[in-house]
């Protein structure tokens, strides 16, 4: 009698979950109805209105384990965002990407710009308590450019750095670093973190000057954060504890959040935001990438340039955008960070506007009239770049091009595609760097990282000439005619700068986006009357 | 005696094949380690130094020497995923203890229901208690670990609250709380164990009945249950013996999926992240691992083999 009891139970157990699953699916296919979409346009603003108060602490969901808590030794993007909030540098990104002082109060970039002058903040203590002097700072940055003796190899070498020829501290609250040769952009790299000098428990116990302090680290787990009261910006931060938690993957991330344990967690995919909770809305902001379909500038046919301006004209960007992302992205044209708003040339969208008619012209022009066939390599890991591929594939279709996708390890990646330069094309998206600088020194003829093997005289030139710019509006003319190369060359399909999605607990306001991958959680705080 | 040291010779061979296997295998797959560790952007001269500092250039039979001689005093070097800050096998001795206690738990579970639903199942043959075993287990044997893992966390993580999903405590904190969380991923992993078993079980003990002994010990007018206690079951159990060995081995094997859906800081997510960051020094210690127990486990059951049943000896 039991058992069969028993087996009724476990029966109308397996109707039930049937019966969800169906649920489950059905929500998906009516995202666009679902009023959390709407909301969560108007949420930010509601968000800035309410009254932040100090106190309480929160969950964020990560999915990726750190790969250490020296920031001077972690390179996964993963870390660098968790880690931006115990560490500092001498100047630090705002959510503009401007570079304001941070340990630094002011500094001062000599004519020549040959030597930068530091000019340290009063009264910024480690979280040990230990005052940030002239000394910590001179080791952490020699620390950073690899200039300590003995040499630690597993320092990551910021090697936009090696320009420093010298760190001095030329007075108690002064350094000056001295250069071998000038360079313009090096302010980004000083966002490089301050450590206490000598201090050899960097791993384990990391301290640093931000607006949280570090309690504990359990590999595959959490990290947890506290308060750091001595921050000296006043009034931030307003939690008292942040663990960041790390789950295997987003799916099980997202059933936490379903089960109300974790209040904020970012990059969330587009059907995952379509079934949020209630109690949570949606924050979405750009990315700050260039998703494109690059190309290897060497491989037939690829290395005429009418069929890559081909490939421009026959892939509909907007509408990839719609069918990925149901229209969260920004169109771009050209390779750099969008941003950086002021070296971005936002007019370089237009000059390969959709046209599969001009396309074809195009081909035959270059001796394809009946189209012809190539891969586009793609990681497997990148769900989001492997939908796009399959949507410009079938775009491809139109105008005759034969496209096929082949899914390659993420590390088979790096090596052969990267470093090998062994592909016709790739879709992936390049993830912004510090200095807006970065996004064309790929392009230089010498580059170790010219992975689309882009050769122009030219292009070098003018790069060669930007180097040395100190006037910063000519550097912009400098980089923007650099850009406007890039787009005409048809270097690279160049897609979308993605939205990336936040599920934010309504309780909680600050959240704000960043144009690098940053989780601050300093502006972060409960409303009023939510707790 | 002469069958013991046969045995022990086989296992000491297996494992060394196993071990050349293991490491030259993560030693030709795609990828470099090195840019792994350093970055995309990493020069060619920061790439040697740090395969020099690594030993990564030297050739496979030295490699395999260095590797052999540490792992055999239990040391595998450093993990380069955590930036050579943390010691392999402190990572995978931490991550054993939830891994040990999830297939502890799922095998006691797997033997408490199932020995009994099976013995059942043959008692009441054909009838309505035994198809209904039957059908439940035909279903439940054919959902794999992960999935009931999920539906698991949905009814009694979401849904019903009875747990708080990804909320693991570690034992050393609270053993209780961890004991109430570790129940669910077992019961995960163990239900389609326990589905097999219990059809094994079944027709393990029916063909037993059959055997002329049965009739012998009825007609000296032993109850049923009795000849099923005293004689059958001792008969049945040796095939399931091996069955439950091998089970043990799966086990420890599945419990890797059903970490990720539960979250659990155990060996199956560490070789997942190990592998996806080419951390090669940590998966082959933790492949070398599961190969290690699988075999083990087979030298015991042929141990035991012989100890229930000195049969297998002369053979």
């Amino acid at each position: 009698m039991r058992t069969k009891r028993l087996a009724k139970v476990l029966l109308l157990v397996t109707v039930f979950t049937i019966a969800l699953y169906g649920c489950g699916g059905n929500k998906e296919n009516t995202e666009s109805k679902t009023p959390a979409n709407d909301q969560s346009l108007t949420e930010p603003t509601e968000a800035a209105q309410s009254e932040p108060t100090y106190g309480g602490s929160i969950t964020v969901g990560i999915t990726q384990d750190l790969d250490g808590l020296d920031p001077h030794k972690a390179i996964s993007a993963g870390t660098k965002e968790v880690l931006f909030n115990i560490f500092e540098g001498l100047v630090k990104l705002d959510p503009d990407g401007n570079l304001v002082p941070a340990v630094a109060e002011s500094y001062q970039i000599s004519n020549d710009g040959m030597v930068y002058t530091f000019t340290l903040r009063e009264g910024v203590k480690f979280h040990d308590g230990s005052p940030v002097t002239a000394e910590d700072v001179v080791y952490s940055i020699k620390r950073s450019a690899g200039m300590l003796e003995p040499k630690d190899p597993t320092v990551v070498v910021e090697s936009a750095l090696s320009v420093i020829s010298d760190v001095v501290a030329t007075s108690e609250r002064t350094i000056e670093i001295r250069l071998k040769q000038e360079e313009t952009e090096l302010l980004p790299y000083l966002t490089c973190s301050i450590v206490p000098k000598d201090y050899d428990k960097l791993d384990t116990k990391p301290i640093g000057t931000g607006p949280f302090k570090f309690v504990s680290y359990t590999p595959l787990q959490s990290i947890v954060l506290e308060k750091n009261d001595e921050y000296y910006v006043k009034g931030v931060p307003y939690l008292d504890r942040v663990t960041f938690k790390i789950s295997s993957n987003t799916d099980a991330a997202f059933m936490e959040l379903q089960a109300g344990t974790i209040d904020i967690l970012p990059y969330i995919t587009d059907s995952q935001a379509s079934q949020l909770p209630k109690g949570y809305h949606l924050e979405a902001g750009p990315m700050n990438l260039i998703q494109g379909l690059f190309i290897n500038n060497k491989v037939a046919p690829f290395d005429n340039k009418l069929v890559r301006q081909a490939l421009c004209h026959a892939i509909d960007r907007q509408a990839v955008i719609d069918m990925v992302a149901g229209g969260r992205g920004n169109v771009i044209g050209t390779n750099m960070y969008p941003g950086f708003k002021k070296y971005y040339d936002e007019s370089l969208v237009n000059v390969y506007p959709y046209d599969p008619q001009k396309a074809k012209e195009l081909l035959k022009e270059a001796g394809y009239p009946n189209g012809f066939k190539f891969t586009i390599t793609v990681p497997s890991n990148y769900q989001y770049h492997i939908d796009t591929a399959q949507v410009v594939v079938e775009q491809l279709k139109q105008v005759g091009i034969t496209a096929q996708i082949q899914m390659i390890e993420w590390s088979s990646w790096k090596s052969d595609v990267y470093k090998g330069r062994n592909y016709e094309t790739t879709l992936v998206g390049l993830a912004a760097e510090l200095a807006p600088r970065k996004a064309l020194a790929r392009f230089h003829s010498d580059a170790e990282n010219n992975f689309m093997n882009y050769f122009n005289p030219d292009f070098d030139a003018i790069y060669k000439q930007s180097e040395t710019e100190t006037v910063e509006e000519k550097k912009i003319e400098l980089y923007k005619q650099m850009e406007a190369m890039l787009t005409n060359d048809a270097v690279a399909v160049y897609i979308q700068d993605p939205y990336q999605m936040t599920a934010v607990s309504d309780k909680l306001g600050g959240y704000t986006y960043y144009p690098i991958y940053v989780q601050d959680m300093s502006l972060v705080y409960y409303k009023k009357g939510s707790k | 005696m002469k069958y013991t040291i046969k045995k022990s010779i086989t296992l000491i061979i297996s494992l060394f094949i196993a071990s050349i296997l293991t490491f030259t295998a993560f030693q030709i797959i795609p990828g470099d380690s090195a840019l792994n560790a350093l970055g995309m952007d990493a020069t060619e001269e920061q790439l040697e130094a740090y395969r020099e500092e690594m030993g990564l250039n030297k050739s496979l039979s030295v490699r395999y020497a260095n590797w052999l001689k540490n792992a055999l005093k239990g040391d595998f070097g450093y993990s380069s995923q955590y930036q050579m800050q943390m010691k392999v096998s402190d990572l995978i001795m931490k991550r054993l203890t939830v891994t040990l206690w999830l297939a502890l738990l799922s095998f006691l579970l797997i033997v408490a229901i199932s020995i009994p639903l099976g013995i059942l199942s043959a008692r009441k043959k054909n009838g309505i208690l035994d198809s209904l075993i039957s059908l439940v287990t035909q279903i439940f044997m054919s959902i794999p670990s992960f999935f009931l893992g999920m539906i698991i966390t949905l009814i009694f993580g979401i849904i019903l609250k009875w747990f708080i999903p990804g909320g693991y405590i570690s034992p050393g904190e609270n053993f209780g709380k961890f004991f109430r969380f570790m129940i669910f991923p077992a019961i995960a992993v163990a239900i389609p164990k326990i589905a097999m078993m219990v059809k094994f079980l079944r027709s393990s003990l029916l063909r037993e009945i059959d055997l002329d002994y049965v009739r012998t010990a009825k007609s000296k007018g032993m109850t049923n249950i009795s000849i099923l206690f005293r004689h059958i079951l001792k008969n049945a159990l040796i095939p399931v013996i091996t069955f439950l060995a091998m089970m043990l081995a799966d086990i420890l094997a599945g419990t890797i999926l059903v970490e990720q859906v539960f979250n659990l800081p155990g060996l199956g997510r560490l070789l997942v992240s190990s592998i996806s960051n080419r951390d090669y020094a940590v998966v082959q210690a933790i492949v070398l691992y599961i190969v290690s127990v699988v075999i083990l486990i087979n030298f015991l059951v042929d141990l035991v083999y012989q100890w229930i049943d000195p049969r297998v000896k002369r053979d």
